[in-house]
């Protein structure tokens, strides 16, 4: 019998390969399934650390959804993480308002005329009214920067729960889907607009 | 003295599948396996399309791709050592489509200005469009910014001093943000890349492009050479 099989003969290293062999697995269902983060800073206001300024080291934790984005469903409304354009080792979060083909009237620091999102991008922003970095500073962003949608918080207890997906006040009203402008021409006040 | 026949009839009738459960796991472990080891280390990929010919070509060349080069431990970090280098093959995700991934080379850095040829037509509506904050007009503009930050979004107001009406035949200059590249495919006249969509965030790519493996293995070099202006 061979060292190298001899080795293989003991109880132990046996198990410790059995254990071993789940590894890529979980790494697996974190990247693509399910994975849990903590929120920092406060452009999500109050969606995420609503009192961050009150107590700075109390972060939200949340959870995950990454196969919604590894299968390209993006919806108005979701919030999402997605790597910052601007600095590609930081990750941030943000609601995205408008997808590919929608007119969308930015705030400042954004000049004021409307943009069109290009196919394939997106328009995010972060729910503060206040202080926030997002598509009205540096426009719109390719959906391949976006890396999971922020599905459930999971601590602290009280406010546990599916996370929000209509939109802030801010952005209601600024974004025109795709055929909007048409169905509007077409049957005017019927039509709920927001 | 059983015959041959009779003798596989009785191996074959002793034969029983493999049980079920731990085949299934197994087989979930190893290609789960497969999977970490191809995002992470080196990985093996079809590139078809004519935009990177003569370096790849149009029906398909198997090449090998490796996100190992732009990895860097500490994220908090700011060296910048791990981005892509001009003259770099890369592999990166589709700005116009998420499902798609792209292999160009990359031509400018962040803080490039790189010149764009004049196109034919209106191919570069959609740059006019979006890239509102990068395009600037003449090199010259350049230098009065040099004094600021060179690092923030050129601001309204400078939008409205630099932009002139372009002409036909008239030579346009990009700074590439920061946080960006600008790739462009080999072959420039059949290739869509970032002459019609604009500076890529760095996010996007995904992996770069070590050597050709089939049909003609070979290094990919970087082939770009300064020249004295």
């Amino acid at each position: 019998m061979s060292k190298a099989g001899s080795f293989f003969r003991h109880k132990g290293v046996k198990d410790a390969f059995r254990v071993l062999a789940w590894v890529p697995v979980g790494i697996f269902f974190t990247r693509h399934v399910y994975s849990l983060a903590s929120v920092t800073g406060g452009s999500m206001q109050p969606t995420f650390n609503p009192n961050l300024f009150s107590s700075p080291l109390h972060h939200d934790v949340v959870l995950l959804e990454r196969w919604s984005v590894a299968i390209n469903r993006f919806r108005r409304g979701d919030v999402v993480t997605l790597w910052s354009p601007q600095n590609p080792e930081l990750l941030a979060t943000k609601r995205i308002v408008a997808l590919e083909g929608d007119l969308v009237n930015p705030l400042p620091p954004s000049p004021p005329t409307p943009i069109r999102i290009p196919p394939g991008h997106c328009w995010v922003e972060g729910d503060s009214k206040y202080q926030t970095r997002d598509s009205n500073t540096y426009g719109p962003i390719p959906l391949g920067l976006i890396t999971s949608r922020v599905a459930y918080i999971l601590w602290p207890w009280p406010r546990r729960g599916i996370v929000d997906t209509d939109l802030p006040t801010k952005s209601k009203g600024r974004v025109r889907t795709l055929g909007q402008s048409y169905l509007q021409s077409k049957f005017g006040e019927a039509l709920n607009n927001d | 003295m059983a015959s041959p026949y009779l003798r596989f009839r009785n191996v074959f009738s002793r034969y029983r599948p493999p049980p079920l459960l731990p085949t299934t796991i197994r087989t979930i472990q190893i290609l789960a396996t497969l999977h970490l080891v191809s995002t992470t280390l080196v990985e093996l990929r079809i590139c078809t399309g004519f935009s990177m010919l003569p370096t790849l070509s149009q029906h398909g060349d198997c090449v090998l791709v490796s996100p190992l080069p732009y990895w860097s431990p500490f994220s908090e970090k700011h060296t910048r050592s791990n981005r892509p280098k001009r003259g770099d093959v890369v592999v990166a995700t589709s700005p116009m489509d998420p499902s798609q991934t792209v292999c160009k080379r990359v031509l400018g850095v962040e803080g490039d200005l790189i010149e764009i040829e004049p196109r034919r037509g209106n191919q570069r509506k959609w740059i006019d469009n979006a890239g509102v904050g990068f395009m600037v007009d003449i090199p010259q503009d350049i230098i009065e910014l040099e004094g600021h930050d060179k690092d923030r979004h050129i601001s309204h107001e400078e939008l409205g001093l630099m932009s002139k009406p372009k002409r036909n035949g008239e030579g346009q200059w990009v700074k590439v943000p920061k946080g960006h590249v600008w790739l462009v495919g080999d072959n420039l006249s059949n290739s869509t890349d970032s002459r019609k969509y604009g500076p890529v965030p760095i996010a996007m790519i995904k992996g770069k492009v070590l050597a050709r493996v089939y049909p003609n293995p070979a290094w990919i070099e970087n082939n770009l050479r300064h020249t004295d202006d």
